[in-house]
C-alpha cells in the first residue's frame, strides 16, 4: 500500500494499529499520492460587511464640536466569485496549493443628514477582486469515507489582496489569511480522475478596498470541481 | 508684454456678507478664449512686509506672523512653493512699486473687510508680477499664540490672503447663518471660505484639505502630479448645463472635503488636487449668499436647483483623473 509510508501514518501506526488498520481499508488505492497534482476550479461566496459610517464635517469656531454637513454610511455587499488552483500532493496526507480568486463586490456608500436637505442617496461602484492564494492542505485520509472517495482535509494560507476600483485604474493592495476545513470526493479509482470539491471557513482580509486597517474576519465558502493528475 | 491690476474681486476676507457652498477656486485672466491661471512662475517669492504694526501688534510681531503664515503655506509638500523674506519696509501695501508687500492700513471706509489682495499680472500669461497685501488697522488685532477675544488672528487672516497672493479665489467650503449686520461662519473646512471666523478664533491658521488641494493644483510637485488626481464632468438640469454650480467630492475612506465650481455653460467642471481615493459627489447651488464673492456678477449663475448628492462612487486615480461624469440636479 502506497500510502502506508508517510511518516504521519507511521506515528499514528504507533499510536493505534485499529486506526491505521481502518485507514487501509478505506482509502483507495489510486488517492492522491506523492507527486499527484490536483487542479481545480469554482465558485466561492463571502458575505458582506459593513465599512462604518463618516461624517462630513465643518469647523466651527468653537473648537469642540463640527458643524455636520452629511453623514455617509459605506458597506461592501457579498462576494459571490470564482476560484483556481493548482495543487502540489508533498506526501498521501500533505499538500500544497497556489491558485487566484476573482470577485466583483459592490461597494455602496449611503448618504444621509443633508444640512441642506439633499435628497438621501446610494452611490455605488462595482470593485473587482483578486487574491493570489497559497495554502497548505492536510488530508485526513484516516477519515476518509465512502470507501475512500471522500477525504476530509485542513487548509491554512495566506494571500495577496489586489482589488481594482471602477474604472481599473486605482489599485488597492492588502494581505488575507485564512483556515479552511474542506472535503474532496473523488470519482472513480483511475489515478487521473474527477473529483468534487467544498470548502469553508474563516477568511481575514487587512487593508485593500477596506478602510479598516485590522484584520476583518469574515466566513467564505467554496465549491467546485477538481481533476487528479 | 502687457499688465495691468486686477480688479477687485481678489480679496477679500469679509466679515459678513456670503455663501454656504463648497469648493475651492482658482483665480484666472481671460486670454482669448480661454481662461490663464493666475499664479507666480518665478521663485521664490520675494516678499516685504512694513515696518510698522497697530494697536496690541508690534511690527516684530506682525513680521513674525506673516512669517509664519507663509511657513503653513510653505509646508505643503504637494505643492512646489518657495518664499523669500526680503525685510521690513516703510513701503504701503500699494501696487505698482514692483514690491510685493504686506502691511496695514487703516481703512474704516471698508468697515467689513479685515485684509484684501492687489495684483499686477501679465495678462498675457497669468503670471502675478507683484502683489500687495493690505490689514485694515481699523479692527483690533493680536498675534497672540492662544488668540484673543475680540481681535481678529493676524496669521488667520494672512494666511487667507496668502492664498489669493498665490493665486486662490475664494472658496465655499462653508455654512453661514444672517445675524443682524451680516452673517455669521457655522463652520467652514477651507482657509479660503471668505467670511473670517469670529474675533479670537485662530482656526484659520491651519489649511484643511481643500486649500491643500487647491494649492497642490495650481503648483502641482513631481510627488503630487504622481499621487493626486482629479474629477471633471459636467453639472446639468433638464438636459442644459448649470453655470456656477458647486461639486464637492468627500473621500469616503478620510472624510475629505475639496470642492469645485462649473465654470461654463455646459456646466463643466474639474476638481482637482485630489488625493487618490474613492468619492461621492454633492452639488449645491450658489443661493443664499453674495455671489460676487467668488463669480464676476454679470456671469448669470444659475441658483435654481437643490443640494444633491451624486448616486456613483467616484474613483480617483493617482496622477489620473475620471471624467464625464454627469451630475443632474433637478430644479427647486
Amino acid at each position: 500500500m502506497r500510502n502506508a509510508a508517510t511518516p504521519f501514518l507511521i506515528f499514528i501506526a504507533v499510536l493505534s494499529l485499529t486506526a491505521i488498520a481502518e485507514a487501509q481499508v478505506s482509502v483507495g488505492g489510486d488517492a492522491p499520492q506523492r507527486g499527484s497534482i490536483e487542479a481545480s476550479g469554482g465558485g466561492m461566496f463571502a458575505p458582506g460587511f459593513d465599512m462604518g459610517s463618516m461624517t462630513a464635517e465643518l469647523t466651527r469656531s468653537t473648537p469642540i464640536d463640527k458643524f455636520d454637513l452629511f453623514t455617509s454610511d459605506t458597506e461592501v455587499s457579498g462576494f459571490p466569485g470564482a476560484f483556481v488552483r493548482l495543487g502540489y500532493y508533498l506526501s498521501e496526507s500533505f499538500s500544497v496549493e497556489g491558485g487566484m480568486r476573482y470577485a466583483r463586490p459592490t461597494l455602496s456608500v449611503r448618504l444621509s443628514g443633508d444640512a441642506e436637505n439633499a435628497p438621501d442617496v446610494t452611490a455605488d461602484e462595482t470593485v473587482s477582486h483578486y487574491l493570489f492564494e497559497g495554502s497548505v492542505l492536510w488530508h485526513l485520509r484516516d477519515l476518509a469515507f465512502a470507501s475512500g472517495s471522500a477525504i476530509p482535509y485542513l487548509s491554512g494560507g495566506a494571500g495577496y489582496l489586489r482589488e481594482l476600483h471602477e474604472g481599473n485604474q486605482l489599485v488597492e493592495t492588502g494581505q488575507e489569511y485564512h483556515a479552511l476545513a474542506g472535503l474532496n470526493f473523488w470519482f472513480g479509482s483511475g489515478a487521473h480522475r474527477f473529483g468534487l470539491r467544498f470548502e469553508g471557513g474563516l477568511s481575514a482580509r487587512q487593508k485593500g478596498f477596506d478602510s479598516d486597517e485590522s484584520l476583518r474576519t469574515q466566513p467564505i465558502v467554496f465549491g467546485g470541481l477538481s481533476y487528479l493528475f | 508684454m502687457t499688465r495691468r491690476a486686477l480688479p477687485a474681486l481678489v480679496a477679500l476676507a469679509l466679515v459678513a456678507g456670503t455663501v454656504p457652498a463648497l469648493g475651492y477656486l482658482k483665480l484666472g485672466t481671460r486670454v482669448g478664449s480661454t481662461t490663464a491661471n493666475l499664479k507666480w512662475t518665478n521663485q521664490p517669492v520675494r516678499y516685504y512686509v512694513t515696518d510698522r504694526g497697530t494697536t496690541g501688534v508690534t511690527a516684530p510681531q506682525f513680521q513674525s506672523a506673516i512669517a509664519a503664515s507663509f511657513a503653513v503655506w510653505d509646508a505643503v509638500e504637494d505643492a512646489d512653493l518657495s518664499f523669500t523674506f526680503a525685510g521690513p519696509t516703510p513701503a504701503n501695501p500699494t501696487t505698482g512699486d514692483s514690491m510685493t508687500v504686506l502691511g496695514y492700513q487703516n481703512r474704516p471706509d471698508l468697515d467689513r473687510v479685515l485684509g484684501a489682495t492687489n495684483f499686477i499680472i501679465d495678462t498675457t500669461t497669468g503670471e502675478i508680477l507683484e502683489s500687495d497685501i493690505f490689514f485694515n488697522s481699523s479692527f483690533p488685532w493680536s498675534t497672540d499664540a492662544q488668540g484673543v477675544t475680540g481681535r481678529h488672528d493676524v496669521q488667520s487672516i494672512a494666511v487667507h490672503e496668502i492664498g489669493h497672493l498665490l493665486g486662490l479665489g475664494h472658496s465655499a467650503l462653508g455654512e453661514t447663518e444672517m445675524i443682524a449686520g451680516g452673517r455669521r461662519v457655522l463652520g467652514a473646512e477651507s482657509v479660503m471660505f471668505p467670511i473670517a471666523f469670529a474675533p479670537g478664533s485662530i482656526h484659520d491658521r491651519t489649511l484643511r484639505e481643500d486649500d491643500i488641494a487647491g494649492i497642490s493644483d495650481i503648483y502641482p510637485s513631481t510627488q503630487s502630479r504622481r499621487t493626486r488626481g482629479s474629477i471633471s464632468g459636467k453639472v446639468t438640469k433638464n438636459g442644459a448645463g448649470v453655470l456656477g454650480a458647486h461639486v464637492v467630492a468627500f473621500n469616503t475612506r478620510t472624510g475629505a472635503l475639496v470642492g469645485g465650481f462649473s465654470l461654463n455653460n455646459d456646466g463643466g467642471f474639474t476638481i482637482a488636487g485630489l488625493q487618490s481615493g474613492t468619492y461621492t459627489l454633492r452639488t449645491e447651488p450658489l443661493d443664499d449668499a453674495d455671489i460676487s464673492s467668488f463669480f464676476d456678477s454679470s456671469l448669470n449663475i444659475d441658483v435654481n436647483f437643490g443640494a444633491h448628492f451624486h448616486d456613483r462612487v467616484v474613483v480617483v486615480p493617482p496622477g489620473g483623473g475620471t471624467r464625464d461624469v454627469e451630475v443632474k440636479v433637478t430644479p427647486k
